[in-house]
C-alpha cells in the first residue's frame, strides 16, 4: 500500500509538472475536436503529431498522445447527439438515445450528462489501471480465440436486444452486416472476397464509411425530405437546461457503474476495444432494466451506460500495451512507436525502470480527464448553438466534413461514393423502419468471430470440446445460452398474450 | 493538417508540376512540398520510418516533406499510384518488402517491381525473429525443430498472410524440411498475444514487436531471421548459424520515385537522405523501432530489388501461397 501510495505520488510530480499540464492540455484539446469532426479519429491525429513528438520529453511527449486518444472519446459523443453523426465509431450507439433527446429540445442536458458519464467512466478506468494493471494484464492473456469467439456469440446475441421495435427486423439488420463483413480478403485464408477485382475492396469495407453512410448522410437526406416541425428540437441552453430530471438522475449511476466495470474489462482485452464495449453495455442495460421499450427514444441509460463504458475502455486498453507491451490496436502501435522511438520499452522495463513515466501517464489521465470536464461543460453552449444554424447551411456544412474526413481516412475517391451509396441506402433504411445500428454490430463482430472461430478450430484439430472445456469460453457461452432462452421466453410470452388479447 | 498539407502538395503538383518536371530545373529542386506515400495505414513500423525519413529529408531539402497514407490491398494501392505518378521527385513512395513479395502473392499486381520505379536507396532493414512461448520448456531453435517434426507442435504464428514473418515460416518449413501449420493472425499485436498466452507454441514477429516480452521472460527467443545476430539479442543465432545455411528473411524498407524521374533529382534526394542518416540521432530513432538504418545507392537498392523478386517468386511458388 505505501508502495502504491509512494509511485502515484511520484507519477503526481511528472503529471502536475507545468509542462505536461500544458502537452496534456494540447492533446485533450486536440483530441476533443478530431473527436467531433465526423470521419478523422485519433489514429490520423496521433500519427500526424508523432514528428513532434521527436523533440520532447518521453513523458511529455506520451502524455499529448494519450490525450488525444481519450479526449476523442468525449468529443465523439457531441456530433452522435446533435446531429445523429457519429463522431467516432465507439460513440455510433450514443445516437440510439442522444439524438431523440436532441430533438425532444434536451441536447444541452444530453451533452451535460454524457461529459459526466466520460468523466465517471474514465475515472472507474484509471482506478482499474492503478490498482488492477497486472491482474488485467493477467486477465487479457487467458483470452486465446475460443474465449474471443463465445465473447463476440454474446455480442451478437445482444444485438438483437440493441434495435427497437421488431426483433426480426434487428435480426435483417445483423445478418446484412455480417454479410458486409465479409468483404475483402479472409485473413485465415488469403482469399478474396466480393472484392469484384478492385483493389479499394481488398481490405473489405471501412467501418467509418459505413457508419457516416448509415447514420449521418442518411440523416440529412431525410432531414431534408421531412423538413421539421419548426417548434420541436429548439435548443434552450441555460444552467436549468443542462440539469436531467430528479428522475433521470436516479436512473443514471446504476448505468455508470455497470457501463464502466464492463468497459475497463472490455478495454483491457487487445482487440476489442471501445465499440466492443460501447454495444454490449447499451444491450446489458436495456435487459436489466425495467422499461426496455423506452430505449430508442431518449433513455438516459442509453447514453450513459455506453459514454461511461466506452471512456473506461479507453483508459484500460493502455494496460496490454504498457504492462504486456502488446497494443491492441492501430493508435494503440503508434504511441507504443512513439515511445518506442524515445528508446523506451514496454513491460516490466517501464513499471520499474522507468516507472516515473509509468506512473505520471496514469496520473495525467486524472488531469486529463479534469481538464476535458472543464474544457466540455462550457463548451455544450457553443455546440448547442450549432442547432440553431440555418439547414440548408448546416447540413452542407456536414456533407463537406463528412467527405473530408472518410477521404482523409484511406486517401480514396471512391470510399466518398461508398458513403453516398450506404447513406441512400441508410435513408431506404429509415423510410422501411429498419435501424442501422444492429447491421453496425455485425458488421464489427462477424469478421472477428469467424477469424477467432477459424483460429480456434485450427488449433485444437477441430475439436468444439474446446469450447467448454476452457472455463472462461464455457461461462461465457452459458450466459449466451441462457439470454437466447430469456429472450425466446420473453418473445413467447409476448405472442401469447397478443393472442388473449385478440 | 496532413489533410490539407496533402491538399496544397497535390494542387500544386498539378497546377506548377507540368512546368517544373523538366530535367534543366533540378538544381532547383525542390521548389514546393514533397510527398512520401506509405502504401500502409498509419500505427504500422514503416509509417513510423516514413515519418522520421520525412523530417530528416524536410531539413536537409529546406521544404515541407509530407507523409500521405495510401493504404489498401498489402501495400498495392499506394503503390500503384506512385508507380503511375508524375515523375517529377514530388512523389516518392516508402515502400517494404511488399513491394517485392506482392508480385508473386497476388499472381498480378498492377506495378512492375523492378520496371515501375526509380529506387532512390534502402532505408532500413528489419530482422525478424523467431520467438517461443516460455511456458512450453523449449530452449532452442534445435530443441523447437525436434518438437515441430515430431509433429507435437507444428504450429507457428505470424501477423498474417504473406508477410514477411509467414515467409519466414514457410521459408522454415523449406529449409528444414519439415511441414507446418501457419496460423496467420489480424496483425502483429494479436499474433504477439497469441505467442505469449501460448494459444500458439510459436511464431514469427519483427524485434520491437516481441523485445519486451523476451526481456520480461515471456517468450524464449530462438533464431533470428537475418545473415547477422542483432545488436539488440546479440545471444540469439541466426538461422544461418544453427544450420539451415543460406536462410535469410530481410524485411527490406526503401526510398523510391516512379521511372523516369530525372537522375539529378533522384541525386539529390538520396544525397540528403544519405546526409540525415549519418547523424546519430536519425539512426538511435530508427533503432528504436526495430529497424537498421541502411544506405545503398540508388544502382544497388536496383540490384537488391530485382534479387529479392527473384528469390520470393520461388519460395512462394514452392510453398503455395496466394491471395487472390
Amino acid at each position: 500500500m505505501d508502495n502504491l501510495l509512494a509511485s502515484l505520488a511520484l507519477g503526481a510530480g511528472t503529471a502536475l509538472a507545468l509542462s505536461n499540464v500544458l502537452y496534456c492540455f494540447l492533446g485533450v484539446m486536440a483530441g476533443t475536436f478530431i473527436g467531433v469532426l465526423p470521419g478523422i479519429g485519433p489514429l490520423a491525429a496521433i500519427s500526424m503529431l508523432l514528428p513532434i513528438t521527436f523533440y520532447l520529453e518521453p513523458a511529455a511527449a506520451i502524455i499529448m498522445l494519450a490525450g488525444v486518444y481519450y479526449g476523442a472519446e468525449y468529443g465523439g459523443s457531441i456530433t452522435s447527439i446533435l446531429l445523429n453523426l457519429p463522431g467516432t465509431t465507439s460513440s455510433a450507439v450514443t445516437c440510439l438515445d442522444g439524438y431523440p433527446l436532441s430533438q425532444q429540445g434536451r441536447a444541452s442536458m444530453a451533452l451535460f450528462m454524457t461529459a459526466m458519464a466520460s468523466f465517471l467512466g474514465s475515472t472507474v478506468g484509471i482506478l482499474a489501471m492503478i490498482l488492477f494493471s497486472p491482474l488485467l494484464a493477467r486477465f487479457a492473456l487467458d483470452f486465446g480465440p475460443w474465449e474471443y469467439f463465445s465473447v463476440m456469440l454474446l455480442g451478437l446475441i445482444c444485438a438483437a436486444v440493441i434495435a427497437s421495435g421488431s426483433a426480426i427486423k434487428g435480426l435483417m439488420m445483423v445478418a446484412l452486416g455480417l454479410l458486409l463483413g465479409t468483404v475483402g480478403t479472409d485473413v485465415n485464408s488469403g482469399t478474396l472476397r466480393y472484392t469484384f477485382g478492385m483493389y479499394e475492396l481488398f481490405d473489405g469495407i471501412d467501418l467509418i464509411v459505413l457508419a457516416m453512410g448509415l447514420f449521418g448522410i442518411a440523416e440529412v437526406f431525410f432531414v431534408l425530405r421531412h423538413p421539421a416541425d419548426p417548434k420541436a428540437g429548439v435548443a434552450r441552453v441555460s444552467l436549468r437546461e443542462m440539469l436531467p430530471h430528479r428522475s433521470e438522475m436516479r436512473r443514471s449511476p446504476a448505468p455508470v457503474l455497470r457501463g464502466s466495470i464492463l468497459g475497463s474489462l472490455v478495454g483491457a482485452l487487445p482487440g476489442t476495444g471501445q465499440t466492443v464495449a460501447a454495444y454490449l453495455s447499451y444491450a446489458l442495460e436495456k435487459l436489466v432494466s425495467r422499461r426496455p421499450e423506452k430505449f430508442g427514444s431518449g433513455a438516459i441509460e442509453g447514453i450513459m451506460a455506453p459514454e461511461s463504458a466506452n471512456n473506461a475502455a479507453a483508459q484500460t486498453a493502455f494496460i496490454p500495451t504498457l504492462v504486456l507491451g502488446i497494443p491492441g490496436s492501430a493508435t494503440m502501435a503508434l504511441i507504443l512507436g512513439a515511445l518506442m522511438i524515445h528508446g523506451i520499452s514496454p513491460g516490466s522495463a517501464l513499471m520499474n525502470e522507468n516507472s516515473e513515466l509509468f506512473w505520471g501517464l496514469i496520473m495525467s489521465f486524472w488531469v486529463g480527464n479534469v481538464l476535458l470536464l472543464v474544457l466540455n461543460v462550457p463548451l455544450i453552449r457553443i455546440w448547442v448553438a450549432m442547432l440553431g444554424i440555418r439547414r440548408e447551411i448546416l447540413h452542407v456544412a456536414i456533407v463537406c466534413f463528412i467527405c473530408v474526413g472518410v477521404y482523409t481516412v484511406n486517401h480514396s475517391p471512391l470510399d466518398i461514393l461508398f458513403v453516398l451509396a450506404f447513406g441512400i441506402v441508410g435513408y431506404a433504411f429509415k423510410l422501411a423502419g429498419f435501424q442501422p445500428a444492429p447491421l453496425l454490430v455485425g458488421f464489427i463482430l462477424g469478421p472477428m468471430m469467424e477469424e477467432q472461430l477459424r483460429r480456434a478450430m485450427l488449433l485444437s484439430g477441430g475439436d468444439l470440446g474446446r469450447f467448454i472445456e476452457r472455463p472462461i469460453s464455457a461461462t461465457v457461452l452459458a450466459i449466451a445460452l441462457a439470454l437466447t432462452l430469456l429472450l425466446m421466453g420473453r418473445q413467447l410470452v409476448a405472442l401469447r398474450s397478443r393472442k388473449t388479447n385478440g | 493538417m496532413k489533410f490539407k498539407h496533402w491538399i496544397v502538395a497535390s494542387t500544386m503538383s498539378l497546377v506548377v508540376g507540368g512546368l517544373t518536371a523538366s530535367a534543366a530545373h533540378a538544381q532547383h529542386y525542390p521548389q514546393r512540398p514533397v510527398t512520401i506515400v506509405v502504401p500502409f495505414a498509419p500505427g504500422g513500423s514503416t509509417d513510423a520510418l516514413a515519418r522520421i525519413v520525412a523530417e530528416g529529408l524536410s531539413n536537409e531539402l529546406g521544404q515541407r516533406v509530407v507523409v500521405a497514407n495510401r493504404p489498401g490491398a498489402g501495400g498495392n494501392i499506394g503503390m500503384t499510384a506512385v508507380a503511375n505518378a508524375r515523375p517529377d521527385g514530388y512523389t516518392l513512395v516508402l515502400v517494404s518488402s511488399s513491394l517485392v513479395i506482392n508480385p508473386s502473392l497476388y499472381g498480378s499486381v498492377s506495378y512492375d517491381p523492378v520496371e515501375s520505379f526509380a529506387p532512390i536507396s534502402y532505408v532500413a532493414s528489419a530482422p525478424s525473429i523467431w520467438v517461443a512461448n516460455a511456458g512450453i520448456g523449449v530452449e532452442s531453435a534445435q530443441e523447437m525443430l525436434e518438437r515441430m517434426a515430431s509433429g507435437e507442435m507444428p504450429y507457428y504464428g505470424s501477423p498474417g498472410i504473406g508477410t514477411a514473418q509467414h515467409l519466414a515460416g514457410e521459408l522454415l518449413a523449406h529449409y528444414a524440411d519439415i511441414s507446418l501449420e501457419h496460423v496467420p493472425y489480424n496483425g502483429a499485436g494479436p499474433a504477439v498475444a497469441g505467442m505469449v498466452a501460448g494459444d500458439v507454441p510459436s511464431g514469427f514477429s519483427s524485434l520491437p514487436g516481441v523485445q519486451s516480452q523476451i526481456d520480461d521472460g515471456l517468450l524464449t527467443p530462438l533464431a533470428i531471421t537475418t545473415l547477422q545476430r542483432s545488436e539488440q539479442l546479440p545471444e540469439v543465432p541466426t538461422f544461418d548459424e544453427i544450420g539451415l545455411e543460406g536462410y535469410e528473411v530481410d524485411h527490406l524498407q526503401g526510398l523510391l520515385a516512379p521511372s523516369d524521374t530525372p537522375e539529378e533529382i533522384v541525386g539529390i534526394i538520396h544525397d540528403a537522405l544519405v546526409e540525415f542518416m549519418n547523424s546519430a540521432e536519425t539512426s538511435s530513432r530508427i533503432a528504436g523501432l526495430g529497424f537498421v538504418p541502411v544506405v545503398s545507392t540508388p544502382r544497388e537498392f536496383a540490384e537488391q530489388i530485382a534479387e529479392q523478386v527473384e528469390k520470393w517468386s520461388e519460395i512462394i511458388g514452392a510453398a503455395g501461397i496466394s491471395v487472390q
